[in-house]
């Protein structure tokens, strides 16, 4: 009988610790599927459906080949390596800070993407990390050797003369996925690099080389005296000079009170006194300028809650008449349910998902035009007309050739009550505008010397969220019309909590 | 007791089995040794008229590399046989063991790889040399078999440890400086792979005799598979038409 009972337990104690294991795989395969599929795809293929938004692309886990790690190349990354690009994401390009995911959470993330490919189960593959040393001080002459080292190693080949990533073979180079793919310009400072801005993340990058891309290991060519010249002078090159900035991590923003609604107007004392946050933005599509940073203020009075936005921009653009036209444009995106306080309870970044709608607040610069010099196109604005449509007076009223307007779709629309669009999303792809009696957000922008401000407002009683709640998740995207941006080419921020006071 | 001891026991067995199994999932034949083989004796032949290689624009190092030159991707002989096909028979359980070199050796010389085509087993050691005296980017793409990316300065060298070369298929070899530079790792899943000579001939012997699958691969014609018949100690003379 005691052995039937020990079997028993021994057996259910099997079952017990393997529906465990079971349940906290469904759990990661969740946060995985809601937060990373997207981009990386269901499969790890880097594939997802918003993969076609994005350069540099996401990585395909299935061949095991990975940029940022501290182990030799043709050897795959460490857990801790992973981790690091997790927790700070990878500067200049799509992939965000994870931040404030726990670390429970990151590592269980970590074993599932490391299921993608065998490499990782196979010994003969793992090499240890590379150890690295502190390094030894900056001086004039250890750059001037470290000059001579990047000849000698044909850095300038691709990297350039001067570190400006423009050598001759630069033009050619593509990744193993056949796609193109630039060397790093060390003048645009230490903030973009890749692999890390600290002597030793230098030196880690030019020893293990970035596997699955041009750059390649110098592990055997190199003393370690040259190792570090060579540190210094890629150091040298930065306009920042030896300066590292910390790594991105994900700030919070701060709503306060006020006893007055606040206003429109962005010069209105009341902003002065409510404190800023510099939110990071990244460019979904990497490039050379983007907006790489908004600052953002909140003020909730009795019956409104304001925003208001302030970010570097050389030109604004706010009319989209020729062809090539795009415009200027902010947008808050949050979770009018739901539960706030952790990534895992919040939607996917990219416009929330099945089980989350997110409502956003875009601000558009040619709609506010269009409210304060009157709707312009092509006839108003260089007097041309089209063939077949004679006149201006007939053209306005010849809804075959206006079929936006003759189906009322609210964005043909020439009269703007309001700059801001108000749109709701359930996951990628599913953006829709709110009915006429909903586009209830207020905004007013002003481009002045360079900057863009601009205040959204509403009221409490239409976004009741911004009342009730003390924390809310709330993420920001601004289009640079310049640069081409619309729609999906965007910078963004990852979500960031807003704590009410 | 005795249900805990098998509970013990089962998944001790089934670990070694597992072991052994991935073991021998290594090599896909058992080197059980033939006896009277037989023998596939034949020749690829390029169906039409080949196209004219392309000019491969050489603009960097060009003292060392020379001047333009045509791709060798596909290299058909005057009476149209191809040159560094890939010709492996599946589906044999047992048979001879790996003839293939201990030790490979693969070069890069005045900005070429020798050879273009390398043959080779999984789990090869070998060394990656560079005769020139310029540096290469030596950076392989595959899909998880063998990725590296490594500066090789001047007469300098690279060894590749034994367990590095991880499975059977294709790693394509390239030079991220001299972006003309191309060339192929065939990893065999078989002792029976060969790759075809100048003349696009081909020679596969000690085949046990029996009704197997020939695959056919082309760094540019792709692959493709036909039909093989092997009796005892007979050659079976095959003549492969490959098209682009």
């Amino acid at each position: 009988m005691r052995r039937t009972i020990l079997s028993i337990l021994v057996m259910a104690g099997l079952f017990l610790s393997s529906a465990t294991a079971l349940a906290a795989g469904q759990e990661v395969e969740k946060l995985y599927q809601r937060h990373c599929t997207a981009c990386h795809g269901e499969k790890g293929d880097g594939d997802g459906p918003a993969a076609y938004l994005l350069s540099p692309k996401p990585r395909d886990f299935t061949r095991g080949v990975y940029k940022f790690r501290s182990t030799p190349t043709g050897s795959p990354p460490t857990d801790q390596d992973l981790l690091r690009t997790l927790k700070h994401g990878v500067p200049g390009t799509s992939m965000p800070p994870w931040d404030r995911l726990s670390e429970k959470e990151l590592t269980d993330v970590i074993k599932y993407v490391k299921s993608f490919s065998d490499i990782f189960a196979d010994q003969g593959a793992m090499e240890p990390p590379i150890a690295i040393k502190s390094p030894p001080r900056l001086t004039k002459e250890s750059v001037q050797a470290g000059r001579k080292v990047y000849k000698e190693m044909e850095c300038n080949k691709c990297h350039g003369p001067r570190g400006r990533g423009d050598g001759p073979s630069a033009a050619k180079l593509t990744d193993d996925w056949e796609r193109p793919i630039r060397p790093y310009d060390f003048t645009r400072g230490p903030g973009l690099m890749k692999g890390g801005a600290a002597p030793q993340d230098i030196y880690r990058t030019f020893m293990t080389g970035l596997d699955g891309t041009p750059m390649p290991s110098f592990i055997d060519e190199l003393t370690e005296k040259q190792r570090w010249q060579l540190v210094h002078y890629i150091q040298s090159l930065s306009p920042a000079g030896t300066k590292t900035t910390a790594p991105e991590s994900t700030p919070t923003l701060r709503a306060v009170k006020a006893s007055v609604d606040p206003p429109l107007d962005s010069d209105d004392p009341v902003w002065k006194q409510s404190p800023a946050t510099v939110v990071p933005l990244r460019p979904l599509w990497a490039r050379d300028t983007w907006v790489d940073s908004v600052k953002v203020q909140t003020v909730i009075g009795p019956k409104m809650a304001a925003f208001r936005f302030e970010w570097r921009d050389i030109r604004g653009n706010d009319e989209v008449i020729r062809p090539r036209d795009f415009r200027d444009g902010i947008a808050m995106q949050y979770i009018p349910q739901g539960k706030p306080s952790d990534y895992v309870g919040i939607p996917f970044i990219g416009m929330g998902d099945d089980k989350d709608v997110v409502t956003i607040w875009h601000w558009k610069a040619d709609w506010e035009a269009d409210m304060k010099k009157g709707f312009r196109d092509v006839v108003q604005k260089y007097g041309v007309t089209m063939d077949r449509m004679t006149s201006p007076a007939d053209h306005t009223s010849d809804r075959i050739y206006l079929a936006g307007l003759a189906a009322a779709n609210p964005l043909s629309t020439r009269q703007h009550s309001t700059p801001v669009e108000v749109l709701a999303a359930k996951g990628f792809g599913t953006l829709t505008s709110l009915s006429a009696t909903d586009q209830t957000v207020e905004g007013r922008g002003v481009w002045r010397n360079g900057v863009w401000v601009v205040v959204m407002r509403q009221t409490l009683d239409s976004a009741p969220a911004l009342r009730q709640r003390k924390i809310l998740p709330v993420a920001i995207a601004a289009w640079d019309g310049d640069a081409g941006d619309r729609n999906g080419q965007k910078s963004v921020s990852q979500w960031m909590e807003l704590t009410i006071e | 007791m005795k249900q805990v001891r098998w509970a013990i026991l089962i998944p001790i067995c089934l670990f070694i089995l597992g072991v052994n199994a991935a073991e021998a999932a290594e090599y896909a034949v058992q080197a059980g040794g033939v006896k009277n083989g037989g023998t596939v004796y034949g020749r690829v032949i390029f169906k039409g008229t080949p196209p004219p290689p392309k000019m491969m624009k050489v603009d960097e190092d060009v003292a060392t590399c020379g001047p333009d030159r045509p791709s060798e991707a596909l290299l058909v002989s005057k009476s149209g046989g191809i040159k560094n096909v890939v010709l492996s028979i599946e589906g044999i359980q047992s048979g001879k063991k790996w003839d293939f070199p201990k030790e490979f050796v693969y070069d890069q010389k005045k900005c070429r790889f020798v050879p273009r085509v390398l043959l080779i087993k999984p789990k090869s050691k070998g060394v990656v040399l560079n005769s020139d005296p310029v540096g290469h980017n030596f950076h392989t793409v595959s899909k998880g078999i063998y990725n590296v990316n490594k500066k090789i300065k001047a007469d300098a060298k690279m060894v590749v440890a034994e367990d590095k070369i991880r499975r059977s298929g294709t790693v394509r070899a390239k030079c991220d400086i001299h972006s003309w530079m191309e060339g192929w790792w065939v990893v065999a899943e078989t002792p029976y792979t060969v790759l075809s000579d100048e003349n696009g001939n081909f020679s596969i012997k000690d085949i046990p005799p029996g009704t197997y699958k020939l695959k056919i691969w082309h760094e540019k014609l792709g692959e493709s598979q036909q039909p093989v018949v092997i009796e005892t100690g007979k050659t079976t003379e095959l003549s492969i038409n490959l098209k682009l």
